[in-house]
């Protein structure tokens, strides 16, 4: 008996190990060195290229890049961006969160560009900007716009044109001085004259217009708000001129936009006949 | 005595099972049992690769994709094998026949968003390990502005060792023409292992621009990928019509959902029609401020708008102003869904010059019962 039990005990292990070599545990798995991860991450991250946004495909390739490097920002940003695009709030704050948690430098400046144009919610705008320049010590750029310049855009957004006319100011001063007014954004102009025009400064607003004319001749957005100050001040004739090219500029697409969204105090061909309608209204009642 | 010899029987008996228990009769030659993975390859197995580009430009990235292959033995002499890329969705299928000493191929397809694309097979053998026997595998895919002919070529069959196993390495050229036009577009050189049992384990292939690098990460039964397959993944945006708040409405899309756009893709954007200005006139003249009642947050519509410019598929999501999770009440949210529906026309993106369905969204940022702006 004694004998039998200890046979048991001798051949059980071999039968047991026999019967797992026989199942699917010894498929073949290669693994990836530890010092190979991060790398192997990133270009999984440049893989995504192989399709379109937010695709399934696209999904898991980010998925395995994260079991390689879970820390890599550029993931979680890149997890992010089909959210943004269409309208998933509450996940683009959770990705780009992530991004901006392991690299501020790189992403929170982003994540306060998405504030400020895709959900107009300034306030997280500006504290966004405000931090990435404190971590750099400079004023930074985000999506290749200055900091300074967005902030501006988001105290405009905010009401509050005191503030935004002392940062366009600074944007556009600082770079007509490092590097000439052909480097400045023509739109921190147009909105600087639009911070004027709130401000009161109608003069002001209407040298902004205008240099933003001689920078941009077609843009129509600059002649129908020059336009719109005319008017209000009276001159009709030149009012009419500059909405003439407002209305051809803008049927021909020159006018200020933005990918994916509207940008604040955006001009359509309504604005244009409305004002049309209303000087030929204000010129019937003068004759 | 007799226990002990017995025992000894016994023990050499399960020392067998253990040592080859697993080894099934080898019924194929030597040429399969390379080229093919074998272990339950009747049912079907998948092998999971990792296909890296590394650009000749040092300047470039490197790119990493991942892409699978399924092997299943159909017959036996029919081998069928399914390409799928990272999303394990099938790309690719190519049906191979054992014909006494060689293997040819004998279907080639891919597949894209549903449709199906064949190559001609001109010249089919696919494999065969006696090198004076080797042929050219040549096939042709006709497109709208050409037929592209892609040969491949052997030059060499080696013996090699692939992580301590019994290995072939194959050297040969890919080449890709356009026969009418007598040109070649471009020759690539060709590395591929092949280990024992496992299958293709490792290749490469150099491009003008370059290295395609392929190295096998993971083998895995069919049923472990059928599981993978159950993700229950769609695209980011994707819409399903059995659960929109407006099911039922006889909506309908012009192409098939899995081609519905983004209304980004068009340019100009599709989307508000004519435009987002008359939009929100129409809307800031029905909104009833009296179910506002302190909302705030963000309310997004997210909907299809078909190639006619007709709205359906109604869905929500919907965020407070930190971005989490929130709720709207039922009345607003009807109301505005209503204001939404009562918009009969919409922009559809413009691909390729034709209307196309498209994907589609509407946020209604509030803040203490106030409706601040709409989005996109």
């Amino acid at each position: 008996m004694e004998n039998w039990k200890l046979f048991f005990l001798k051949v059980i292990p071999f039968l047991l190990l026999g019967i797992l070599g026989c199942t699917n545990e010894s498929w073949y798995k290669k693994n990836v060195p530890d010092d190979k991860k991060k790398q192997l991450a990133t270009a999984m991250l440049n893989g995504v290229s192989n399709y379109y946004q937010g695709t399934v495909a696209e999904q898991f390739l980010i998925e395995e890049a994260i079991k390689f490097d879970s820390t890599n920002a550029d993931i979680w940003r890149e997890f992010g961006t089909a959210q943004v695009k269409r309208g998933f709030a509450v996940k683009m704050e959770y990705f780009y969160g992530k991004a901006t948690k392991f690299n501020p430098k790189e992403w929170q400046g982003w994540r306060g560009y998405l504030y400020l144009y895709f959900y107009r919610d300034f306030e997280r705008a500006i504290i966004d900007f405000n931090a990435v320049d404190s971590i750099l010590g400079l004023v930074g750029h985000s999506q290749g716009q200055n900091h300074d310049y967005m902030r501006g855009i988001a105290y405009y957004g905010l009401k509050d044109y005191s503030k935004a006319l002392t940062y366009l100011n600074k944007y556009i001063n600082t770079t007509i001085k490092d590097a000439g007014l052909d480097w400045v954004d023509v739109y921190a102009i147009l909105y600087r004259g639009l911070t004027q025009e709130k401000l009161g400064n109608l003069e002001n607003a209407l040298a902004d217009f205008t240099l933003v004319l001689k920078q941009y001749p077609k843009l129509a957005d600059a002649h129908y708000h020059k336009a719109r100050i005319l008017y209000s001040i009276g001159e009709n004739k030149l009012a009419i001129s500059h909405l003439k090219l407002a209305k051809e500029n803008f049927s021909l697409g020159y006018f200020h936009k933005r990918p994916y969204i509207e940008v604040l105090d955006q001009i359509y061909n309504q604005d244009i006949f409305d004002l049309e309608a209303k000087i030929m209204v204000s010129n019937q009642k003068s004759i | 005595m007799c226990w002990e010899r017995n025992r000894k029987f016994l023990v050499l008996i399960v020392s067998l099972i253990f040592f080859f228990g697993c080894n099934k009769t080898d019924k194929k030659n030597s040429l399969t049992s390379f080229i093919f993975p074998q272990k339950q390859v009747e049912e079907g197995v998948v092998n999971k690769y990792y296909v890296y580009q590394i650009p000749k430009n040092s300047n470039e990235d490197t790119r990493v994709n991942i892409s699978y292959s399924g092997y299943k033995i159909i017959s036996d002499t029919i081998i069928n094998i399914t390409g799928y890329n990272a999303g394990l969705q099938a790309i690719q299928f190519q049906e191979i026949i054992q014909k006494a000493k060689e293997l040819q191929l004998s279907k080639y397809l891919t597949i894209y968003r549903g449709d199906t694309n064949f190559f001609q097979i001109i010249a089919p053998q696919f494999f065969s390990f006696n090198l004076q026997e080797m042929k050219s595998l040549v096939f042709e895919r006709k497109t709208t502005s050409a037929v592209y002919r892609f040969k491949r070529e052997v030059f060499s069959i080696k013996d090699t060792l692939f992580e301590n196993l019994e290995a072939k390495i194959v050297t040969g050229n890919q080449q890709i023409s356009i026969p009418e036009l007598d040109s070649i577009i471009e020759n690539m050189p060709l590395k591929l292992i092949y280990a024992k049992n496992l299958g293709l384990v490792f290749s490469t292939m150099q491009s003008k621009t370059s290295l395609i690098k392929t190295e096998l990460i993971e083998q895995m039964p069919i049923s472990k990928f059928n599981q993978l397959k159950q993700h229950n993944k769609n695209r980011i945006g994707f819409i399903d019509p059995s659960n929109v708040i407006d099911k039922g409405s006889g909506f309908e899309i012009c192409g098939k959902q899995q081609n519905i756009a983004d209304y980004y893709n068009s340019d100009p954007d599709g989307g508000f029609y004519p435009n987002k200005r008359h939009f929100l006139n129409s809307v800031y003249q029905q909104i009833d401020s009296s179910l506002l009642d302190g909302a705030s947050g963000y309310l997004t519509f997210r909907f299809v708008i078909n190639c006619k410019g007709e709205a359906g598929w109604f869905t929500t999501e919907m965020a407070s102003l930190d971005f989490e999770k929130n709720t709207f009440q039922k009345p607003l949210v009807m109301h505005l869904f209503e204001i939404l529906k009562m918009q009969k026309l919409w922009t559809p993106s413009i691909l390729r010059g034709k209307e196309t369905d498209e994907y589609f969204y509407v946020t209604f940022k509030f803040k203490n019962g106030k409706l601040e702006t709409i989005l996109p």
